[in-house]
């Protein structure tokens, strides 16, 4: 049984389809394996065996308080497929796979639905084919930190309402069934509540502070320098410096059309570049500027623009390790919804929370390697026992959905007691076991490795190396 | 065949340990229990299983050599069921050949490594790893031939297989080349399925007839589900509820004979 082909799988559901990429691209176009049966192209990568995750940064938390109830239900909805509709729900994909933790999925590629990795058509045929406008015309997934400063919505700008947004993405792009006003308001407050990564050297008023390299501050000059042909224009015109460094309006840079001034606040992130991702890096947007609006730049008035924008588009800790205790916390986090909703009765919640959950657990499960894994060798009797502990963490799970189904709150908050006890005892066992586990990059490189040489095998008659780790 | 060979034995085995429930203290004096029994004979059922996949794997292995693509995937597919079947055991008992036949991922070794050659490449460059899956499968059979079967064994074999059927299959599942995955499910369903007829469903009906009927339906509905049309038709998110209620329900069924709970990994 089981096997997801990468990690998360699972994923997505997880799903883990990273090795797939590299078998479509390593044969022949047109190749196909006999028995794609999958539910997503084959060749689709989702990203979910990165080991370094995007931080999140909740302004709740910020300001030293806590995440309220209706923001944690929002995270639940916001990493539920049951939010979306037919084959995104039947794939595993959540927003959260496309919006990793808020932020962005730089190598996410759905082959037919994009030209580029961290690039994805909306508008295709795939997940709503009422939706598909019968163009290619993929997008960038926007990162979500700031939103709340960031009006308005769509890389058009077409909606001033987040609300309205985010119906329109469940919905229409994904299909999905009209979602309850509790589920709305509650994914409108997570992500308003999706701050920014802090950035010391910026402050408030968007100015840069502390030593500057000297690129830096000619950059910062450059930056506010009006253009030679345009005197009423410059780039902090559109992008001003402030919180945001955005203007919340729409223009046409020259890329296609009109479109809303993105934000440069953790911008060194969320590559690729323009609406539809066709710069990878700061370099080239430069000289996309330089050359549509005739700014003259010498070739060291571009490296200054970079190291400039590089300053201000930087973010503490922007990317954290993946781990136990980060998905722990998470979990504990999602569960704390249940408390809420079997003291309101509320099955639906209850259902959709212990479903988010139960898919984390499980996804967590894959991370320890199986017994049958070949790439990995140590840890055996922790690896067993941390799968074994999540799997009754999982079952238990589930008898607080049977009894709040049932209509049974008094059974169910015994039962969420239990789970809540377990969760609590199985810490130790997982952590003992992380060692072996796909968190450490060994482990991790070894196995996808060797995932990877088993795609490649089934691709390419000559591939005959097989790679394997003793850890003990 | 299979059917009639596992009626005698459990015939004979019933016949010797008289009532279908035994006192505790029945084991302690040395008499099999009619559960002990029919897990004892339900070996029968899985030694056919693996006689099956053997004889597949075979001609695998003479089609292989052959360069016979089509016959040896043929072949593979079939080998696929005795041995899906069969893993109602293989992690408990044999979890060394169990790795070796069944790794993952494995680039040269088992199942799958073979599976990516014939249908991945298609290429019947797999002589070596059908040699060395024979083997395996031949000596995992002499092992099972000498291994008495338990009730808390199978029951741990049950309940893990029937959570795993709720995992993820949406890249594919474990045999995501070959595309027979959702036909694997089935296998390991109606695995189970015998499993509970055969061995824990007699002792239950008596120890407790209201679990038992629930489970009998339960299990009747993973059938169902699990008889989707294709992958993309599996409803997963009811298949993977399905899967740890059942596995709850047959971890319970088994404290009710006495069994301690279920091990859901080894």
């Amino acid at each position: 049984m089981r096997w997801h082909t990468s990690l998360l799988v699972q994923q997505a559901g997880t799903i883990a389809l990273g090795c797939l990429l590299l078998a479509a691209a390593t044969c022949a176009i047109g190749a196909e394996f006999a028995g794609n049966s999958g539910v997503l192209p084959l060749g689709t990568e989702l990203g979910d065996d990165v080991l370094d995750r995007p931080r999140e940064v909740f302004r709740s938390q910020a300001r030293g308080g806590r995440q309220s109830y209706l923001g944690i239900l929002g995270d639940v909805a916001f990493s539920s497929p049951l939010i979306l509709g037919g084959v995104a729900r039947q794939a595993g994909i959540s927003c959260n796979t496309c919006h990793v933790n808020g932020a962005t999925n730089p190598r996410l590629f759905i082959p037919g639905l994009a030209l580029r990795p961290g690039t994805f058509d909306t508008t295709g045929q795939l997940f709503n084919p009422k939706a598909d406008n019968g163009v290619l015309d993929p997008l960038t997934t926007p990162s979500l930190r700031g939103a709340h400063l960031l009006a308005p919505y769509g890389h058009d700008g077409r909606t001033s309402s987040l609300r309205e947004f985010v119906h329109d993405v469940i919905v229409n792009e994904f299909d999905g069934p009209e979602p309850s006003h509790e589920i709305l308001d509650a994914l409108v407050v997570y992500v308003e509540d999706i701050d920014f990564v802090p950035n010391a050297r910026l402050t408030p008023a968007g100015k840069l502070t502390g030593p500057l390299i000297p690129a830096e501050k000619r950059g910062e000059a450059l930056f506010y320098r009006p253009f030679a042909r345009d005197p009423d224009l410059s780039c902090a015109e559109c992008h001003i410096p402030n919180a945001s460094f955005v203007d919340h309006r729409q223009h046409d840079v020259g890329s296609g059309g009109e479109f809303k001034t993105p934000t440069l606040r953790n911008a060194n992130f969320n590559a690729p570049y323009f609406h539809d991702g066709r710069y990878s890096n700061y370099a080239q947007v430069v000289a996309h500027f330089d050359r549509v609006f005739y700014l003259g730049l010498s070739a060291r008035d571009r490296q200054d623009l970079v190291a400039y924008l590089e300053a201000i588009g930087d973010g503490e800790q922007a990317l954290v390790p993946d781990g136990v205790d980060a998905r722990l916390k998470e979990i504990a986090a999602f569960s704390s919804v249940l408390d809420t909703a079997i003291q309101e009765h509320n099955s639906a919640i209850a259902a959709l929370t212990v479903d988010t959950i139960d898919r984390e657990l499980r996804e967590l499960t894959e991370c320890y390697p199986e017994r049958k894994d070949s790439a990995v060798m140590g840890g055996l009797e922790q690896r067993a026992a941390a799968r074994g502990a999540l799997r009754q963490l999982v079952l238990t799970l589930r008898a607080i959905d049977r009894s709040v189904q049932s209509a049974l709150p008094g059974e169910a908050a015994t039962a969420l007691a239990r789970y809540r006890n377990l969760l609590t005892a199985v810490i130790p066992i997982l952590e003992a076991a992380e060692p072996w586990s796909l968190f450490n990059r060994d482990i991790h490189d070894a196995h996808f490795a060797a995932l990877k040489q088993l795609y490649r095998r089934a691709t390419d008659p000559r591939s005959n190396v097989r790679p394997r780790l003793d850890i003990d | 065949m299979r059917r009639h060979s596992l009626l005698i034995e459990l015939i004979v085995a019933f016949c010797s340990s008289g009532s279908l429930v035994t006192a505790p203290g029945a084991v302690a004096s040395g008499r099999v229990t009619p559960l002990e029994a029919a897990a004892g004979a339900f070996r029968s059922y899985v030694l056919e299983e693996v006689g099956q996949s053997l004889a597949a794997v075979r001609t695998l292995r003479d089609r292989i050599a052959m360069r016979d693509l089509e016959g040896a995937q043929r072949a593979w597919l079939a080998a696929r069921g005795g041995w899906e079947s069969s893993e109602v055991v293989t992690a408990e008992y044999f979890p060394d050949l169990d790795r070796a036949i069944d790794g993952w991922p494995d680039t040269d070794r088992g199942f799958h490594a073979i599976e990516a050659r014939l249908f991945g490449a298609h290429s019947t460059d797999a002589l070596p790893a059908a040699d060395e899956l024979l083997g395996n499968l031949t000596e995992f059979q002499r092992q099972l031939q000498g291994t008495t079967l338990t009730p808390q064994h199978l029951l741990n074999g049950v309940t893990r297989l029937t959570y795993e059927i709720g995992e993820d299959k949406a890249g594919g599942g474990e045999s995501p080349f070959s595309g027979n995955s959702l036909a694997e499910i089935g296998n390991n369903v109606a695995a189970i399925v015998a499993v509970y007829h055969h061995v824990l469903e007699p002792a239950a009906r008596v120890k407790d007839a209201k679990l038992s009927v629930r489970v009998a339906a339960e299990l009747e509905r993973l059938r169902v589900l699990a008889a989707a049309p294709s992958l993309r038709e599996l409803d997963q998110t009811a298949l993977r509820e399905l899967s740890e209620t059942l596995t709850d329900d047959l971890a319970r069924l088994g404290e009710e004979l006495g069994l301690e709970k279920p091990l859901l990994e080894n």
